[in-house]
């Protein structure tokens, strides 16, 4: 039996709300992940002087990048919802008319309330070789980051972060 | 443009040394500093050696702690340090030397050699007391030392300081 043009609505808004609360779930999930992560590498620093143990810092971040990896498997293992019975060839057969059609936006978009926060408005967490000029993280894969002293311009210390790789 | 940490003990054929566990001048290695700057981890200093012909004794010195050697016939003090910088910087060399008999002999030396190649010394049968000014070059690693020494000449009692400031 096929669905109501209402119905079908109500349906594919629900799926979509289901989607968009899993994406929301993984960000916060990566996020805190990312955070955790940071707080760890800095302890890590800290607990030695300020000067950080290479093998220590690729421990963390294995362990992290692992942790990513089984969110990740998560969600991709989780059986994406079917629609119902004759729902394509519904829409197909029975377009809405041109007065109920609503206009191509996402669901946040009709929802204030639901507004997701992109990632580039969160907190920036300032720091390292990752960070690209707009606060994004953009990790060179199989290198790792390392904070090495300098005597910058003004013979004042200082420092910078590397990215570094082993043979 | 910045330059690498070296360090933090060193010398011109081997920057990049452990702090040794004893400080003294057998090992020929000295702390490695930024300019006239503190590291995060590592505050400025210097290795000294007081050395007399009653007493010897090292160890390690802030900039602009007086380093102090006492003798009966002579006391002289040597002070070595590395150092890392993008821009000349000046240092002062202090020193006084006394004696209960008020008249000592004293000299004074100083020399700084750079990676690059880059050096300069000075000799002087200089006053008792005074100061001078030494201007370092920029280097990515340059080894400076200096040498006050103080001789009583009725050999009763000196005592020679000095300092880096």
């Amino acid at each position: 039996m096929a669905l109501s043009r209402r119905e079908e609505i109500e349906w594919e808004n629900t799926v979509s709300l289901n989607r968009q609360r899993e994406t929301r779930a993984r960000r916060s999930e990566a996020k805190s992940n990312k955070d955790a992560e940071k707080t760890e590498l800095k302890y890590e620093r800290l607990d030695r002087d300020g000067v950080s143990s290479t093998k220590a810092r690729r421990a963390i971040k294995e362990k992290y990048a692992k942790m990513a990896e089984e969110a990740m498997n998560r969600v991709t293992d989780k059986e994406t919802p079917k629609p119902p019975p004759n729902f394509y060839k519904a829409e197909i057969n029975n377009p809405l008319p041109e007065s109920e059609q609503q206009p191509a936006t996402t669901f946040e978009n009709n929802n204030p309330e639901e507004v997701v926060i992109p990632d580039e408005a969160e907190t920036p967490t300032s720091g390292g070789a990752n960070d690209g000029p707009d606060g994004s993280n953009t990790i060179i894969s199989g290198y790792e980051e390392e904070r090495i002293d300098i005597v910058d311009a003004l013979n004042n210390p200082s420092y910078r972060f590397f990215l570094t790789k082993f043979d | 443009m910045p330059i690498l940490r070296a360090g933090p003990w060193g010398n011109l054929n081997s920057p990049h040394e452990d702090e040794p566990a004893v400080k003294d001048d057998q090992t020929n290695i000295y702390p490695v500093n930024c300019a006239k700057g503190d590291w995060p981890n590592q505050p400025w200093r210097l290795l000294y050696t007081e050395n007399s012909d009653i007493d010897i004794d090292t160890g390690t010195a802030a900039l602009g702690s007086p380093i102090v050697a006492n003798g009966v016939i002579y006391a002289n003090v040597f002070m070595d340090f590395n150092w890392q910088a993008t821009e000349d910087f000046e240092i002062t060399l202090q020193w006084n030397i006394t004696s209960t008999q008020a008249s000592v002999y004293p000299t004074l030396e100083w020399q700084y050699t750079t990676i690059e190649g880059t050096g300069d010394y000075f000799f002087d049968t200089s006053a008792d007391n005074g100061t001078i000014d030494i201007t370092l070059p920029a280097s990515t690693f340059g080894s400076f030392s200096a040498y006050v020494d103080g001789i009583d000449t009725y050999g009763v009692d000196v005592r020679t300081e000095a300092s880096i400031i």
